[in-house]
């Protein structure tokens, strides 16, 4: 099965955080606030059309919105299997991390 | 809101079809809202760094992926220099070629560069010849300097004859006397040759006398060399062969030889 990258992951869980409501800026938001990345739009869809290939994610074009000069929003949602692969590799972390005073909770 | 910035409605086009709308929108989005929260520098700068990188992953025309062309040079050495050490008989049929090539390659070009490609260094030099005598068995032999006279004052095709023999006089100075490569010419060589002199004068008609032969023009290398390229050189006495002669002129440069007038045997002319 594919794996991902630390990369793949921020923004795999950043598409999940954002719910109906992922694409770029969106997702691009919630990695500087929360995982302090400063990551390009372009980095961000990069490694989204990379999620796409493995299967991970699914990508839909919206309406065209004024706001945006009549550009369409592209929304990303995380599929069974990008699902399935993060459990793993967070699961697989905390196996090894369990012991360890590095401060990764084990639920 | 909606008037997307230069830069956007710029690289737009230049967007792959499939993220078009995605990216640019979001650009637009993204500095709208810098432009709220952190003002208008900071804004477009974040502007030029995510139009960079949205073109860089998404640029219909991306740029080929190119090696340091330095390390790929090093590492084309070092392989052919592993083969070679590999098959030392083969080494040796390069290297062998590579001389044979190279070596007459060389040779021929340092003497078809001068003669044929570079034009001479004398004013109009297609209209130079050469005059010769002719020996006993037909070869071109030097020109006795009556020869010359007859022809100067005879010829009626010729606008100018000058005379030039080799010479190779002793540089007399106390600490380090030298063989200087040099030439007798009579008075009006340079004038025939159409050199200018860089320093002081030519040689005039009168300089041109057993007596009056107390005169040297330098060549350049040598004034270079000896005398510091010393621009007051000129009316300083040197002793060329044990006899002090006056400096009266130096040769621009690529004139190299040390030039005396003469009255005496001279072997070649040009006109």
């Amino acid at each position: 099965m594919d794996t991902f990258g630390e990369l793949e992951q921020l923004v795999l869980l950043a598409v999940m955080q954002a719910a109906d409501d992922a694409y770029g800026v969106v997702v691009q938001t919630a990695i500087r606030r929360k995982a302090r990345r400063d990551l390009t739009l372009g980095t961000i869809y990069k490694t989204l059309s990379r999620l796409e290939t493995k299967g991970f994610v699914t990508s839909e074009l919206g309406e065209p919105t004024a706001e945006r000069g009549g550009r369409a929003k592209r929304y990303y949602r995380v599929t069974a299997a990008g699902r399935r692969a993060l459990q793993q590799q967070l699961s697989a972390l905390r196996a090894m991390a369990a012991g360890l005073d590095i401060g990764l909770e084990v639920p | 809101m909606t008037n997307a910035p230069r830069l956007v409605r710029l690289i737009e086009p230049l967007i792959r079809a499939d993220f078009r709308d995605a990216i640019t929108g979001d650009l637009v989005e993204r500095f709208e809202t810098d432009l709220e929260q952190r003002g208008a520098v900071v804004a477009q700068l974040r502007l030029w760094r995510e139009s960079f990188m949205a073109l860089r992953h998404f640029g219909r025309l991306t740029l080929p992926h190119r090696e340091n062309p330095v390390r790929s040079f090093i590492a084309d050495v070092r392989y052919g220099l592993r083969v070679l050490r590999r098959t030392p008989s083969f080494a040796v049929v390069c290297i062998v070629t590579l001389a044979l090539a190279i070596g007459p390659t060389a040779a021929i070009l340092s003497v078809v560069d001068p003669l044929l490609f570079r034009p001479l260094p004398y004013g109009r030099p297609d209209h130079l010849a050469f005059i010769w005598d002719r020996g006993g068995n037909g070869s071109p032999i030097n020109t006795g300097y009556s020869t010359i006279e007859d022809v100067r004052t005879r010829s009626t095709t010729l606008s100018s004859v000058a005379a030039v023999a080799r010479w190779q006089p002793t540089l007399s100075t106390p600490d380090n006397p030298e063989r200087l490569y040099g030439a007798r010419v009579n008075w009006n060589y340079f004038r025939t040759l159409a050199v200018p002199m860089m320093l002081g004068r030519d040689f005039t008609s009168d300089e041109d006398t057993q007596t009056g032969n107390t005169v040297l023009i330098l060549g350049h290398r040598l004034w270079e060399r000896r005398f510091n390229a010393d621009s007051s050189i000129i009316g300083r006495r040197i002793s060329l062969d044990g006899a002090p002669r006056t400096v009266v002129g130096v040769l621009p440069r690529d004139y190299d030889d040390v030039v005396t007038p003469t009255r005496r045997s001279s072997r070649r002319s040009a006109t």
